[in-house]
């Protein structure tokens, strides 16, 4: 997965440098035979990153383990022979050779993000049938044991294999041809992959922070399932200006609007559950990406994709580097950061490996978030130029007229390629090395002990409440609007005379602030997950027997309101990440919910007995 | 496990899950059943010049023209959209700048593939006597012979074959039919707002801008000197397609080019004189060089005098 990443990261830093100059390797590596590649090994390594992250969680899920083994063997072979086979059949587009037998392109066929021939196409649905096969083997025999995340893997799995059949198909109109061909580009990207996401999400927020299988079960139902009745017939945003009647228009737009609901819905669980946890986890790193994916789903995918969505919008932004920024901070944001999150979780657990240094690890998730940031901003603000000189003023000369009004975006997109380049080498150095930075035990102790008990800590690092993570949201959307205003404004009769002052401000401010709100909410929300980490761990490593205890049996005389200013008092007298215990011979739910109305979210409660004759409860003080 | 309420409601969604194909389905056939008022253009009735849109359409995707350009819209943002640059344009244009996409085509170039279309009778220009005529119908071609004939493109300069050229073109017709629901936008930018633009960027760009190109008779005298036959050669277009440091851009490379001896495409080989290279003006295609195409460069016959000629061959000598 790592070397197709590389190889797909360096294509993309090619076609960087290719936007600067554009002679750069002409005939011998041109443009589009780059940008086939960077697009190709873009699907290959996510989708190698699927394939690994499924057969890890796969066994646990299913209580089965992967088999057969050769079959597993057979198939990261057959992915290698595919990339080999890409690099041997995608650069036959400098001659014009596709290997035309009929109307059936065998060699490499020049559609966007298909770019590979049908023999490529074959190949790849031999892999993606191994793949479901070898995932539904892992699950139970009888489906009526299956919980949702298994329901959501198989249709996830099957219906990658089932949409990549609409790329096996041909046609001699090109209506028809892009009618299908985004089939396939929309229902993985838009609907089965995002299905993958949210269940493997799902099932990696249940395993590490312990939420409840029934709750997750809901989330991933419901997300799955507004995936679809979004999705769905919001493909159609795709066909408004490419031959289809303009009845799409409507449909399309009203449908693929909604399509950002289960993205607001997925990290609106990834909070959820992030609070849900009673102990530390043992892999801050990997939660970093899957926070990451969370968000770069709901701003890429679902902000600027809504941005574009509607058709009287879509009209002035289709063709141009806006299409870019979103699909950049889409594709890699959601699927590219899920995979290595997962993959840091997965060498973990296959180098047993307790704990690690993961100093680089952030590092590299900071350089990655940065550099995505930058590359997408840079085709945004490129993108803004173009839509005035290329649609309002009409000119069409590429490089005299159209280019010059994006050369600042584009040294920006170089730079931010640059830095995201390097953020890709640490990453890449830092899985593939990740023993070298295992931590032994002492060093976990000590780095345990260094923890404080502080009784105030940063605002940045208090708990986020559920306000507050509103906010954050309205705040990125409010800016989503603002941006799509003005690419809505780009329709105004005054811009259409050749005045681009309106959108020009609308698209500054929203964008700007899109991106800037989004790194700041990033920090916001890691700082409050990394303090609760520490008070988590804190709690965690005291034995019982060293912290208070108090027991509430047999005070029945004493009224109510005195042994809840009792509990109070000493809650407010311990320090972050400090604990006591609580027990009673009578049913503790009334303290917990006084509890919770005073002091908000900012305790965990673990039940350590549960009735029906006596209970004891563990209550910590967190962020 | 899941209780009833929560049960019916995913039995429910899953229903409106199912009606929502009907629908889809329903829609997506309706797409494409063509009725009186609803056609789709197909490529296969869509011809120029003997090929066929199909035949393009498999040239379009052969080279992978998508990863640079956009077609509807879609595709990469290096390059501009293709729809309808055959209704800007017309395939005069068309086939002058496919001959060699690295650079502009002067108007002589246009000029003769339009003669050829004329001559051979090409349904796609019934109508159009000469170059005024075809200017009013495709006003961009002016535009880009004015502006840009003779000046470098950023494209590079693929090998097409004069099959797949025209294929290319045909398939670029049967692109222009297609009803794209008013996209692109129409323009009404004020003419001095976009002049004004168009000064500052052209000024930012660094490119070098269309500085005159002589006539077809060169200076006053029809001298045969070699810097006037460099003044006729780039108004015939010639340097868009022969380079002069060696590299190859369409055909042979000019640079140390007479009095060599060179292997022709029969086997034979003759010495690069005068003769050879009148005759190669005049009727191209009678000594192809070994390893370049046949019907590619198009005939100068009846457009460049003896005295033009003779001044070119001057200037082919000179680039040592």
């Amino acid at each position: 997965m790592l070397i197709f990443f590389a190889i797909q990261m360096l294509f993309g830093l090619l076609l960087a440098v290719i936007h600067l100059d554009p002679t750069i390797l002409q005939g011998t590596m041109n443009f589009n035979v780059a940008r086939a590649f960077h697009l190709n090994f873009a699907v290959v390594w996510i989708v190698t990153g699927f394939i690994g992250t499924i057969l890890l969680i796969g066994p646990i899920l299913g209580q089965r383990d992967v088999r057969p083994v050769w079959l597993v063997k057979f198939l990261l072979v057959a992915l290698w022979v595919i990339a080999i086979w890409s690099f041997i059949t995608l650069p036959l587009a400098h001659k014009g050779i596709a290997g035309w037998v009929g109307n059936v392109p065998l060699l490499q066929q020049g559609k966007e993000f298909l770019e590979g021939g049908r023999i490529t196409g074959f190949l790849l649905l031999i892999g993606f049938s191994i793949f479901a096969f070898l995932t539904l083997h892992m699950f139970p025999k009888k489906k009526k044991e299956w919980n949702e995340m298994h329901w959501g893997l198989a249709v996830g799995v099957v219906g990658l294999a089932t949409v990549w059949v609409f790329a096996l198909f041909s046609s001699e109109n090109l209506d028809l041809q892009e009618y299908f061909r985004w089939y396939v580009v929309h229902y993985w990207v838009e609907a089965v992959w995002e299905i993958l996401h949210i269940t493997i999400i799902g099932f990696l927020l249940y395993k590490f922070f312990g939420a409840d299988e029934g709750e997750v079960g809901f989330a991933v139902f419901w997300g799955v399932s507004l995936v679809i009745l979004s999705g769905l017939i919001g493909n159609s945003h795709h066909y408004f200006w490419i031959g289809t009647p303009a009845f799409w228009q409507f449909w399309g737009s009203l449908f693929s609007a909604l399509e950002p609901l289960p993205l607001i819905f997925c990290i609106w669980h990834v909070y959820l559950d992030e609070k849900h946890g009673l102990k530390p986890i043992k892999n801050r790193a990997a939660f970093y990406f899957i926070f990451g994916s969370a968000l770069f789903e709901m701003v890429g995918a679902g902000i600027l994709g809504f941005t574009m969505t509607l058709a009287y919008v879509n009209i002035w932004e289709h063709g141009t580097w806006i299409t870019a920024s979103h699909g950049h901070m889409a594709l890699f944001g959601a699927f590219g950061l899920l995979v290595i999150g997962a993959a840091y979780e997965g060498i973990r657990q296959v180098k047993n490996i307790e704990r690690f240094n993961d100093k680089l690890s952030k590092l590299a998730f900071w350089m990655l978030f940065t550099g995505i940031l930058g590359i997408v901003a840079s085709f945004a603000y490129g993108g803004t130029n173009q839509i005035y000189v290329y649609r309002i003023l009409g000119l069409d000369w590429w490089g005299h007229h159209i280019r010059p009004a994006m050369s600042e975006a584009r040294v920006f997109l170089a730079l931010f390629a640059f830095l995201f380049t390097i953020g890709t080498i640490i990453l890449i150095y830092d899985l593939l090395t990740l023993q070298n930075r295992k931590l032994s035990e002492r060093e976990i102790s000590a780095m345990n002990n260094r923890l404080t008990h502080p009784k105030t800590i940063g605002s940045w690092s208090r708990g986020m409440s559920r306000f507050e993570f509103g906010k954050w949201l309205l705040a990125l959307w409010f800016m989503g609007l603002t941006i799509t205003g003005g690419l809505f404004a780009f329709g105004m009769k005054s811009v259409r005379l050749g005045d681009p002052v309106i959108p020009n401000i609308l698209a500054f401010i929203g964008y700007g602030g899109l991106f800037l709100i989004t790194t700041l909410f990033a920090i916001r929300f890691l700082k409050a997950f990394e303090s609760r980490q520490d008070m988590l761990q804190l709690i965690d490593q005291y034995e019982d027997d060293q912290i208070q205890k108090i027991d509430l049996s047999s005070l029945n005389e004493i009224p109510d309101e005195e042994l809840d200013k009792l509990v109070l008092n000493t809650f407010n007298s311990i320090g972050y990440g400090q604990s006591f215990i609580l027990s009673s011979d009578k049913d503790l739910k009334p303290q917990h919910l006084m509890l919770y109305d005073t002091l908000g979210p900012g305790f965990i409660w673990e039940t350590v007995e549960d009735g029906p004759e006596f209970w004891k409860v563990k209550i910590g003080k967190v962020n | 496990m899941v209780n009833p309420k929560e049960q019916k409601s995913r039995k429910i969604a899953i229903w409106v899950i199912g009606l929502m194909v009907i629908i889809w389905t329903v829609l997506g056939v309706l797409s494409f059943v063509e009725t009186e008022n609803r056609k789709r253009p197909h490529t296969v009735n869509v011809t120029f010049s003997g090929q066929d849109a199909l035949t393009g359409k498999q040239v379009f995707q052969g080279y992978n023209c998508m990863d640079c350009h956009t077609i509807v819209g879609n595709g990469a943002y290096f390059a501009p959209d293709l729809t309808k640059i055959y209704e800007q344009t017309g395939p005069a244009w068309l086939l002058a700048y496919l001959g060699s996409p690295g650079a502009y085509p002067t108007e002589a170039v246009v000029n003769i593939q339009l003669n050829e279309l004329i001559k051979n009778g090409e349904a796609s220009v019934k109508g159009i006597g000469n170059l005024d005529d075809y200017y009013s119908e495709y006003p961009k071609a002016k535009e880009r012979v004015d502006e840009r004939g003779g000046v470098d493109a950023l494209m590079p300069n693929l090998k097409f074959s004069k099959d797949e050229i025209d294929g290319l073109v045909a398939f670029l017709k049967y692109t222009s039919e297609i009803n794209t629901a008013g996209w692109p936008p129409e323009v009404f930018a004020k003419q001095t707002v976009v002049d004004e633009a168009k000064k500052h960027l052209e000024a930012k760009s660094g490119l070098p801008i269309k500085t005159s190109v002589a006539t077809a008779s060169g200076d006053a005298g029809g001298n045969a000197t070699a810097p006037n036959g460099e003044n006729i050669a780039n108004a015939m277009g010639c340097m868009a397609c022969h380079s002069t440091d060696g590299s190859v851009k369409i055909g042979p490379s000019w640079k140390k080019l007479y009095g060599e001896q060179i292997a022709l495409s029969d086997g034979s080989s003759v010495t690069v004189d005068d003769e050879y290279l009148k005759n190669s003006i005049l009727k191209p295609n009678d000594q192809i060089v070994k390893g370049f195409q046949p019907g590619l460069m198009p005939s100068y016959d009846g457009i460049v005098s003896e005295q033009d000629m003779d001044a070119i061959i001057e200037y082919i000598k000179s680039i040592k």
